[in-house]
């Protein structure tokens, strides 16, 4: 093994993808070679300080931005006529139900005015219709909008599924000031963290996971709102 | 070993929606993560991780289960979404950039390479632990951002986003052996690109 294609299997020893003749060779050529040994080093290095990096926290506007946003996505997804008609269906309903009880109201005066005999004509006014509105987040659902609007009502079984609380991502609450908003609730790993890899050779720690998260988007904003500032200032 | 997301998928497929709710809480983080490490640029990352999202929600019809592990979908979507990102808008500078230098930036924005050297010196004047790591977060999504795209990829889903050699290939519609190599590759330059910094601390 040389110094070419030695550098070549850096990636496959860490990631102890190599057989045991190469990696012989290999070990025996970073023995042999200081240059190599000095590069493998400063490989391990570099690669830790990646691993290393703060994970980025979603911001709360995400959440909710994604959530109008998929809801807006649901109401496209509706057939158009249903669209069309569902409010339309309500408010003709509420018109014709008003319509039916001033008739009422009229002819019953009238008639309780003109012959007291008949006061039974009142019944032909219908109950109004409640009105049917697209709901985007509401606390409480009708089944109609249940099976329009499945994603605001995630049902107890996939909860239970995959451990989640109680809060949803489609059932936000405003953030009390008090309170700093817990994205640790959601410290869910995908499932593709489950398959870890053997940590190879030599001390690539995983730390990065342990790190608490660092949101310099903070340091970024201040220093935007501040520079915007400046010239209003100056100008009053 | 099944994947908790295919699961859910399925549910979706059946007419339970509520199982994007708990697709959505659990690749947030990590799809957020992705994009803003690729584009260096974490405001980006946030409408594209969405975007990426409503794509997939509108997919669910087309999604085949089994065929390709979920991970896999979701990161071909969201890597096609940066990609058409960057050739559409170019880059717009880097945001840690901003975030670690004490000045306010002026008008004309010197070149990346003056910024990674002065950086350091900027970070130093102020003291404790919590400036050293961004100084070193700086330094290092500084490095990663210089790499070509067509390394920078493949070696942000395998040392971030933790993606196996064999769901990056299926990832990037790439043989194995030519990402394993860019892979390699990649974190070769990285050294290169982080040699002052390691030598220095
Ligand atoms: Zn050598």
């Amino acid at each position: 093994m040389n110094c070419l294609n030695t550098e070549e299997q850096f990636s496959a020893y860490l990631d102890d993808e190599l057989d045991y003749q190469t990696v012989k060779a290999f070990e025996a050529h970073l023995s042999d070679c200081e240059s190599c040994r000095r590069e493998f080093t400063l490989f391990r290095k570099s690669l830790n300080l990646l691993h290393q990096l703060p994970q980025i926290e979603p911001s709360r506007e995400f959440d909710i931005a994604l959530q109008v946003r998929l809801a807006e996505v649901q109401v496209e997804a509706i057939p158009f006529w249903q669209r069309v008609l569902q409010p339309l269906y309500g408010q003709t309903c509420l018109a014709l139900s008003g319509i039916a009880v001033l008739f009422v109201m009229a002819t019953g005066f009238y008639f309780y005015q003109e012959t007291l005999s008949d006061p039974q004509s009142g019944e032909i006014a219908a109950a109004p219709e409640p009105s049917r509105r697209i709901p985007l987040v509401e606390g409480r659902q009708t089944e109609w909008q249940r099976q329009q609007f499945p994603l605001a009502v995630p049902s107890r079984e996939l909860q239970s599924l995959v451990n989640f609380p109680e809060s949803s991502v489609f059932n936000l609450q405003p953030v009390r000031r008090s309170q700093q908003p817990q994205f640790s609730a959601f410290n869910l790993q995908p499932a593709h963290r489950t398959q870890q890899q053997q940590p190879p050779a030599f001390d690539l720690q995983p730390a990065r996971r342990i790190q608490q998260p660092q949101r310099l988007e903070q340091n970024y904003i201040l220093q935007t709102v501040n520079y915007t500032e400046a010239p209003t200032g100056g100008g009053l | 070993m099944p994947d908790l997301d295919d699961e859910l998928m399925k549910q979706c497929q059946q007419g339970n929606m509520e199982a994007f709710d708990l697709i959505v809480r659990r690749n947030r983080v990590p799809l957020v993560n992705f994009i803003a490490r690729f584009l260096d640029n974490p405001d980006a990352a946030e409408d594209l991780a969405q975007e990426t999202f409503i794509r997939m929600f509108k997919a669910i019809k087309r999604y085949k289960s089994g065929a390709a592990k979920f991970s896999t979908w979701m990161y071909h979507i969201a890597s096609n979404l940066c990609k058409n990102e960057l050739r559409n808008r170019g880059r717009r500078g880097r945001f840690f950039v901003d975030s670690v230098t004490t000045e306010p930036s002026s008008g004309s924005a010197p070149a990346e390479e003056d910024l990674i050297a002065t950086a350091p010196a900027h970070v130093s004047l102020q003291p404790g632990n919590q400036l050293e790591r961004k100084e070193r977060e700086y330094v290092v999504q500084g490095a990663i951002s210089e790499l070509p795209e067509r390394y920078r990829l493949p070696l942000v889903l395998r040392d971030l986003q933790e993606l196996s050699y064999e769901e990056i290939s299926d990832t990037l519609d790439l043989p194995l052996g030519t990402t394993k190599s860019r892979i390699n590759r990649a974190r070769l330059m990285l050294k290169d690109k982080l040699r002052s910094f390691v030598e220095a601390s």
